[in-house]
């Protein structure tokens, strides 16, 4: 633990953090953006959500394998397949939930 | 109207006991929040960080990734600007969703824009986003919906802290599962067209890609700056005139 006092680390990871998430709120909205930005914003969803899914999927103690994920990619197939289906999140984490515990005793 | 029906706050059927929908649609996110928060409780308390500081750091900080990545980073030892630097790094994505989400809550009074960003997370922009990127956000509902995202964050967090000494084993309910099952509901969700699927897959390469080569932290961002960048590219070839 370096000397520096916690909060003060705190209160500076909040400033860096909060400014991003708060300004383009408070500066943009009023007026819609040009239509070649919303165009490119409306993929940003679709890339972040596959993004982190990759990590949570492929990677394991920092590097990116199928070994020790084995439970949590065959997981996925039948989630993946509610979410498709069923159109909806709850369902499809709980379907994800239950398939890996069920896995797990398998494997 | 096909952007509300597929809303999150949307009713599937009549229901007996009458729960908030805004409580539902937290619901997934709030089960994969708990582990997380607990497991950087756990983390936190075993590097010595304050109590007091590992609560006040997911009340005000309030950003998974970077929250865990600082106490690892002060544990071995390094100063303050460096974790406050990363922190900044990883999360400058989080001004590419208030740009994309901006337009929603055009109307809304400036406090409360504030608050919602205060509280604006990559899973709750997921989950809003899912509704239609043009539909107007109600206010309440979506403030209270976030309200109880966090707080499930904070008391993960305490519990992590207070509990670090117990073994608690959430890998046997499956609980580490809870966020990938729910990103993969969000992309169920969200992979409607041929060009987002392609975004999609492009993007989770990318990330992998940045992992294997030793850049996790800035994975994500790199993704989200490169995949919207081939769907407005793949969009537009997709609509031009073929050349004669």
């Amino acid at each position: 633990m370096s000397g520096t006092n916690p909060y003060l680390i705190v209160a500076g990871m909040a400033l860096v953090t909060q400014i991003p998430r708060v300004l383009p709120l408070l500066l943009l909205g009023r007026k819609p953006l040009p239509s070649g930005m919303r165009r490119w914003l409306s993929y940003v969803p679709a890339s972040i959500i596959c993004a982190m899914l990759a990590t949570q999927l492929f990677v394991y103690q920092g590097r990116v394998s199928l070994a020790g994920n084995e439970a949590f990619i065959l997981a996925a197939v039948p989630s993946l397949f509610i979410a498709v289906t069923a159109r909806n999140i709850l369902v499809s984490v709980l379907t994800g939930l239950v398939s890996v515990a069920l896995l797990r005793l398998i494997l | 109207m096909r952007a509300t029906s597929h809303s999150i706050f949307a009713l599937r059927r009549p229901q007996l006991i009458r729960i908030p929908r805004y409580l539902l649609a937290a619901l997934p996110i709030c089960l994969a929040y708990l582990p997380i928060a607990f497991a950087f409780g756990v983390s936190a308390h075993n590097s010595g960080f304050p109590f007091a500081a590992t609560v006040a750091m997911s009340l005000f900080v309030y950003a998974g990734c970077s929250q865990m990545i600082a106490v690892g980073l002060l544990a071995a030892g390094q100063p303050a600007s460096v974790v406050i630097l990363t922190t900044f790094l990883v999360n400058l994505r989080l001004l590419l969703l208030g740009t994309a989400i901006a337009e929603r809550l055009g109307h809304w009074p400036v406090l409360r824009k504030t608050l919602f960003g205060l509280q604006h997370t990559d899973e709750t922009f997921a989950a809003l986003s899912a509704e239609g990127a043009r539909v107007p956000l109600s206010q309440n509902r979506t403030l209270n919906f976030q309200s109880v995202i966090h707080a499930s964050w904070v008391i993960g967090t305490i519990l992590g802290y207070q509990l670090s000494g117990m073994v608690l084993d959430v890998k046997a309910f499956g609980l580490d599962y809870a966020l990938p099952g729910m990103l993969i509901g969000l992309a169920g969700l969200m992979l409607r067209t041929r060009i987002q699927l392609v975004v999609g897959l492009s993007s989770a390469c990318i990330a992998l890609l940045a992992v294997a080569l030793g850049q996790a932290t800035g994975g994500v961002l790199l993704a989200a700056i490169c995949g919207p960048t081939l769907g407005y590219w793949l969009e537009r070839e997709c609509q031009a005139p073929t050349p004669t």
